[in-house]
């Protein structure tokens, strides 16, 4: 009940890390990437770890990769593969699933879903953390309210 | 025609706030009736004052507010 879920996004030259613990949004963490890929997936094989070895994970959550850059694709499976190392448990939501459950009519685009995460959480609706967060805490509190919901309130 | 179908209001809700964005997850859930309490035990854990103000601006225009769940009325008239 009490464990954290880690929603991560990661773009050409940020990683944003979303922490929820149960309907809290603890804190996001924004990694500027280098571009050099090999030093870039270093980073984020470190800002894994870091994660892991500092909060309870329970979940880590992710956007399914789609329609993304040859880049992006090797960063996530680095992330993938530092987070199966630390045996947590990694949970997809494709964008579709984001769409559906923001808005009882479904929404059309990204944008629609960042204004509602604006006006969920103003305080990063600010340069200093940019889309890349805002898209992690998406995912995250989806994922986080599934994870949630699905608990059995008599067993708590 | 379950309850949820008759607030047309609610397909214009957007949330504002995490509360509110778990209200809109338990209103979907709403339309499977037989679950409701399930979920209703779960409000209890949340803000439900938080929860209570989502529903009512979602259900404020309904055509039919006598339809709100017991549970919800009663929580928005205390």
């Amino acid at each position: 009940m009490s464990q954290t879920v880690a929603a991560i996004n990661i773009r050409r030259r940020t990683a944003a890390i979303a922490l929820f613990r149960e309907l809290r949004l603890e804190g996001v963490i924004v990694r500027h990437l280098p571009n050099d890929m090999l030093r870039a997936e270093n980073a984020i094989v470190g800002f894994a770890h870091e994660i892991c070895n500092h909060y309870e994970i329970a979940i880590i959550a992710v956007e399914s990769a789609e329609r993304i850059t040859e880049r992006q694709q090797r960063s996530y499976r680095i992330a993938r593969e530092a987070f199966d190392d630390e045996s947590v448990a990694i949970h997809e939501v494709p964008i579709q699933e984001l769409m559906e459950c923001y808005a009882f009519r479904p929404l059309r685009v990204r944008q629609q879903l960042r204004r509602i995460a604006r006006n969920i959480w103003p305080s990063l609706a600010t340069k200093q953390y940019g889309n890349t967060a805002l898209d992690a805490a998406l995912v995250g509190l989806c994922i986080q309210t599934k994870h949630l919901l699905s608990i059995n309130p008599n067993e708590r | 025609m379950s309850i949820l179908d008759q607030f047309r209001p609610l397909e214009e809700f957007e949330p504002e706030s995490t509360s509110q964005y778990v209200a809109l997850q338990l209103a979907r859930q709403m339309r499977d009736l037989p679950n409701l309490p399930k979920y209703l035990r779960w409000c209890e854990t949340f803000s439900f004052d938080e929860l209570g103000r989502a529903f009512h601006k979602a259900h404020s225009t309904a055509s039919h507010p006598d339809s709100i769940p017991d549970h919800f009325r009663n929580h928005l008239h205390s």
